[in-house]
């Protein structure tokens, strides 16, 4: 037990030691010159906080009317509506970016609208176009998560509002305010997080040079110009930022959890005001369009049947050679690793500094710069690219996906506690315990995390970005390819391709590893 | 016949100690406040502790060194007796091998348990689908096929109502003269017991402060509200 | 069962990706559009194993400076067998990794318009950068930086990050050999009128063909693909009467190659009349070793750049991240 459960921590820190290891080797032999790019540093690190702090503060801003709308109004598409908001959480990040293409670029559908009265659109590169990607992504994630806030005022509330007669914005200062002032911290750091590490959107929208984030300067530090001490100082800028913001976070930890979204049991008085009405629907009529234009956008790339001919084209059977390659392994390698770290995380359960201790571990790759941990990687195990590369991509995937993993499968393992003290009298141990009792209950979150897993490696546009070349490509790297070279048609296919093939990878698993044993 | 030798152990600063027998077809209650050593003694019979010094035996054997699951013992745990996701026959069979490759006889065994717990013909169905009351007998049922001489209950009776609970007492008591059980039973509450009880301890700081051997007789209502009431007792 | 499956899908898909064939291979390291399947690759392909009994392997990556970045970080263990793409720009910086081994090849009649002396890398094509236009919707294009600078209004342009891409590079280089000390207050006024700056070529060649921008930077000899490929006639590049800078593409052997005497032979197909012919009618680059009397019709059609521009490859060493820098701050604003 011991043992298995010190050879994936063992595993993980070896890995982070390893990178570091190579980042410093390299660093001995070159003069680190800050004073040439003092100046470009700065800007770079202002421009990341200003992006993110601005994207924070749209998302979580925009959020509190969606949320009330959301919580004070009942209509018939509402169901539907939350379920395309978890849609938009989902999809990946290269995906989502050709539907705001499509929606909002020169020649989107905003533009022809707005060509109709001869006004002419150009807004979305620079810092519009990474806004517009992240409260896109956000927006939905924060009115999810204040609404679930909402949820949890007791009905009794709702019924003394309604009989002291509050109006709206009463309410909002008595009942919802106080309630989402405790959500706001988690909510707005984590937003911060996402917004500050951005990789993707602001590689596409920014425009190159004029708008770049620290991840996208160090992914450009490392692959333009191999410039490994410069990587290294911006990645311990950013690691340092992200730390503080992620020790206030869990600092004052309250967790909450995106799941169970329970339906409303009290008709709220206050929406059935007629200004309320009207408001709401204004915000919900714009929140709806804004996440569902890119998503049909998307969609609606699968009917552009011509361009459906890139799947025979070999940048096409290399990308998805490379995805499968890519997610199942690092989909099979986090199953064994996660499930061994469930374990011990079990059985060190009642010390508390330590399961911090392994959080933490988990969870540094999000705020770890994946760019850096592959370029240390690869200065050790070096050797041709073609090779290492994938395994470098797997491993970084890897981590990056155990954390998500780890909090679906953490509490089906530690609800097996529950039948330590039973199986152990009844001489239910070792493979008859795990095959009888624990594997029965974890494998529903089992197939789960594998699905979201795999869902994630096949979505994934971080480190590919680094390592992948014509041969050794995956389908957002080749999706990103296509847009470069403004080949939107076949972009839309391939997008579509990703999401039918992340949505089966999911269906799969869960039919595979998590379907009942008759 | 069940035999704690001196049996010691420490956990933070209380120190626990027991030491007493108890026979085949007799039944001892175990009560005291919560933080007592109730749940440690059971813990140390059952093998999911170990004591620092001291010796337990059944009859002659020596048992403190034996995995939890070899000794001669079952247990009727308050709640998680059995497995949610499997149905009530897979958690019988469970008692008799774990990896639930059972022969004719000993599924025919886990039938006849049923029956005398009066719940034949529910095989197949999930514990869910059961009363609490049920499940507990699925449990004793369990106890049944794995015939084992000592059983230790903790406070089985744990959200039962009273009917159910004088139920549930009846098949207990019916089994431990069947079955010559020795059972100890651990209990906050003196009436759970009444009726089958024949000896009664009362545990304060880890140490048996009352002892009542009861050595004839159905109940021992008197003594266990005694016990109840007068804490201070001395030991015997 | 299931978990068998899972497990032979993987092998498979490894397997697919690792499988070596039993010919002699060359593996060649270039950048994305010299390979592609509408780049001179797949005819060099062609032709060149009609000739070795050996597989050319291209790998190809976004831009030569892309595979000068991966060179240097698969150093001694790369598998590649010779570079091709890297421009007389980046040259003296790869001759710095020492991964590069002299060619073996007496090179001749080369029809470059400078002087080419260099023991490691063969020139094999080149060509003058220039912004292009649609002629259709930009009636009177700009005809130096000033009036491009002068119109920003009007114009926008898409250019190339110099430190991605062998074109932004060199953009970087023509002002900075016109302007010299004022090149980033050259910059700093240009910048309004570009629209973005992509990391390579064809994004910014995709984004101006979409109708995104209204000129990009390219070379002077890209019309001659609408003309001949596409028969369009509407796409121009704009003259600048302040010269252009040119760019000589070359290729080099690594020097741990194990296919040495392949290589030198790619080299010297790469010199041949066919390859020449390839090159210029796929990557759209004046040959390097062959008149332009042998080239359609077109070529002679397109602008010929009076003055010719070009900074000491040593000095571009020297300079050059302080010159990127510089470019950085002013563009970044």
């Amino acid at each position: 037990m011991k043992f298995w459960g010190w050879l994936p921590v063992g595993i993980i820190t070896s890995v982070y030691f390893i990178a570091l290891s190579g980042l410093l080797s390299e660093i001995n032999s070159n003069e680190l010159d800050l004073s040439l790019n003092h100046h470009y540093l700065i800007k770079i690190i202002k421009f990341s906080l200003i992006q993110a702090v601005l994207s924070t503060l749209l998302s979580v801003g925009l959020a509190i009317p969606v949320a009330r709308a959301l919580h004070r109004q009942q209509f018939t598409g509402k169901p539907f509506l939350l379920m395309i908001c978890g849609l938009s959480l989902v999809l990946p990040v290269i995906v989502a970016i050709l539907g705001i293409v499509s929606v909002h670029g020169n020649t989107g559908w905003i533009s022809h609208l707005l060509a109709l009265v001869k006004i002419k659109a150009n807004y979305l590169y620079g810092l519009a176009g990474i806004l517009i990607a992240h409260v896109f992504f956000n927006l939905p994630l924060a009115s999810r998560i204040f609404l679930l806030g909402l949820n949890t005022i007791p009905a009794s509330s709702w019924r003394l509002a309604g009989h002291l007669g509050m109006n709206s914005m009463q309410i909002f200062r008595f009942l919802e305010w106080p309630l989402l002032r405790t959500q706001l911290p988690q909510v707005a750091g984590l937003i911060f997080l996402l917004c500050f590490t951005s990789f993707a959107i602001v590689l596409v929208f920014g425009g190159g040079l004029k708008y770049s984030t620290l991840e996208v300067a160090i992914y450009q530090s490392i692959r333009f110009e191999f410039d490994i001490p410069r990587a290294v100082l911006l990645a311990f800028i950013q690691i340092a930022i992200c730390a503080s913001v992620f020790i206030m976070l869990t600092r004052r930890s309250s967790d909450f959890s995106l799941q169970n979204l329970s339906e409303l049991t009290v008709v709220r008085i206050d929406g059935k005001a007629p200004k309320s009405r009207i408001f709401d629907t204004f915000i919900l009529i714009i929140f709806m369009l804004w996440i569902i234009l890119p998503i049909m956008a998307i969609a609606g790339g699968a009917f552009n049947l011509p361009a459906w001919s890139v799947v025979n084209s070999d940048g096409f059977i290399k990308a998805i050679k490379g995805s499968l390659l890519i997610s199942l392994s690092s989909a099979a390698v986090a199953s064994l690793i996660v499930t061994s770290l469930c374990y011990f995380y079990k059985f060190i359960g009642q010390n508390s500094s330590a399961t911090g201790l392994l959080d933490l571990l988990v969870q540094l790759i999000l705020i770890f710069p994946p760019f850096v941990l592959a370029t240390g990687l690869f200065i050790i195990l070096k050797g041709n690219m073609s090779i290492t590369g994938p395994v470098i991509v797997i491993i970084v995937n890897v981590l990056a996906i155990l954390p998500f993993m780890m909090r679906i499968l953490l509490p089906a393992v530690l609800f097996t506690r529950r039948y330590d003290q039973l199986s152990v009298s009844l001489g239910i141990i070792n493979l008859n315990r795990f095959s009888q009792i624990d594997w029965q209950i974890i494998r529903k979150s089992f197939a789960l995390a594998v699905g979201v897993g795999m869902a994630l490696s096949i979505g994934d546009f971080s480190v590919i970005a680094l390592f992948g070349s014509q041969d050794f490509q995956t389908l957002p790297l080749y999706l990103y390819r296509l847009m470069g070279a403004y080949r939107m048609e076949e972009a839309g296919v391939i997008a579509v391709i990703i999401c039918l093939l992340s949505l089966s990878a999911f269906f799969i698993s869960q039919q595979i590893i998590g379907r009942n044993s008759a | 016949m069940l035999k704690l030798d001196s049996v010691k152990f420490n956990y933070e600063t209380q120190d626990f100690e027991f030491d007493f027998d108890l026979a085949g077809g007799r039944c001892m209650a175990v009560m005291g406040e919560s933080g007592s050593g109730k749940s440690t003694l059971l813990n140390l019979i059952a093998g999911f502790l170990t004591p620092r010094s001291g010796a337990i035996y059944y009859g002659n054997q020596r048992i403190d060194q034996l995995a939890p699951h070899q000794r001669p013992l079952t247990i009727l745990f308050q709640e998680h007796n059995l497995f949610n996701h499997l149905n009530v026959y897979q958690n019988i069979g469970l008692g008799i091998r774990p990896s639930l490759k059972l022969n004719e006889s000993e599924k025919q065994s886990i039938h006849d348990a049923l029956n005398k717990v009066n719940l034949a013909g529910t095989e197949n169905r999930l514990p869910e689908s059961l009363s609490g009351g049920q499940r507990q007998r699925v449990a004793i049922a369990r106890c049944l096929v794995r015939s084992r001489p000592i059983l230790l209950l903790d406070e089985p009776f744990g959200g039962l109502n009273e009917e159910l609970k004088s139920d549930i007492k009846v098949l207990l008591n019916q089994l431990k003269k069947e079955l010559n059980l020795a059972m100890l039973w651990v209990t906050h509450d003196p009436d759970d017991v009444e009726g089958i009880v024949d000896e009664a301890m009362r545990l304060e700081h880890g140490k048996i402060i009352t002892l009542i051997n009861k050595c004839v007789g159905e109940t021992l209502t008197a003594p266990a509200t005694n016990l109840k009431d007068n804490p201070r007792n001395q030991p015997k | 069962m299931k978990l068998k499956s899972l497990f032979h899908l993987f092998i498979f898909t490894l397997s697919c990706s690792a499988l070596a064939d039993e010919n002699q291979i060359l593996n060649v390291y270039t950048y994305d559009s010299f390979s592609s399947e509408w780049g001179p690759g797949p005819k060099l392909k062609e032709q060149f194993e009609s000739q070795c009994q050996c597989e050319l392997n291209f790998v190809a990556l976004d831009d030569a400076l892309a595979v000068l970045g991966r060179l240097k970080l698969e150093a001694d263990d790369t598998p590649a067998d010779v570079v091709v793409g890297l421009d007389m720009n980046t040259l003296a910086v790869a001759k710095q990794t020492g991964l590069f081994t002299p060619h073996e090849l007496t090179i001749t009649d080369l029809t470059l318009p400078m002087s080419w002396q260099d023991e490691v890398f063969i020139p094999f094509d080149y060509g003058y950068f220039a912004f292009i236009y649609d002629a259709d919707k930009l009636t009177s294009p700009p005809q130096s930086f000033e009036s491009l600078i002068e119109n920003q209004q009007n114009l926008k342009l898409v250019i190339q990050d110099p430190r991605s891409s062998t074109p932004g590079l060199g953009l970087m280089l023509w002002i900075k050999s016109l302007y010299a000390d004022r090149a980033g207050e050259l910059w700093k006024n240009l910048s309004p009128s570009i629209l973005t700056i992509t990391p390579g070529w064809s994004e910014a060649y995709g984004l101006f063909l979409k109708g995104e921008a209204d000129m990009v930077l390219s070379y002077t000899t890209s019309p001659a693909y609408h003309m001949i490929v596409e028969a369009k006639q509407n796409y121009k590049a704009a003259e600048f009467k302040q010269g252009h800078y040119i760019q000589i593409e070359t290729a080099g052997i690594i020097k741990h190659t194990k296919n040495k005497q392949l290589a030198n032979e790619f080299l010297s197909f790469l010199l041949s009349k066919e390859a020449q012919l390839s090159i210029a009618t796929g990557n759209w680059m004046y040959p390097a070793a062959l008149n332009r009397d042998n080239l359609p019709q077109a070529f002679a059609e397109l602008i010929n750049p009076q003055t010719t521009l070009y900074i000491d490859p040593d000095e571009i060493v020297k300079y050059k991240s302080k010159w990127t820098q510089e470019f950085i701050n002013a563009v970044s604003n």
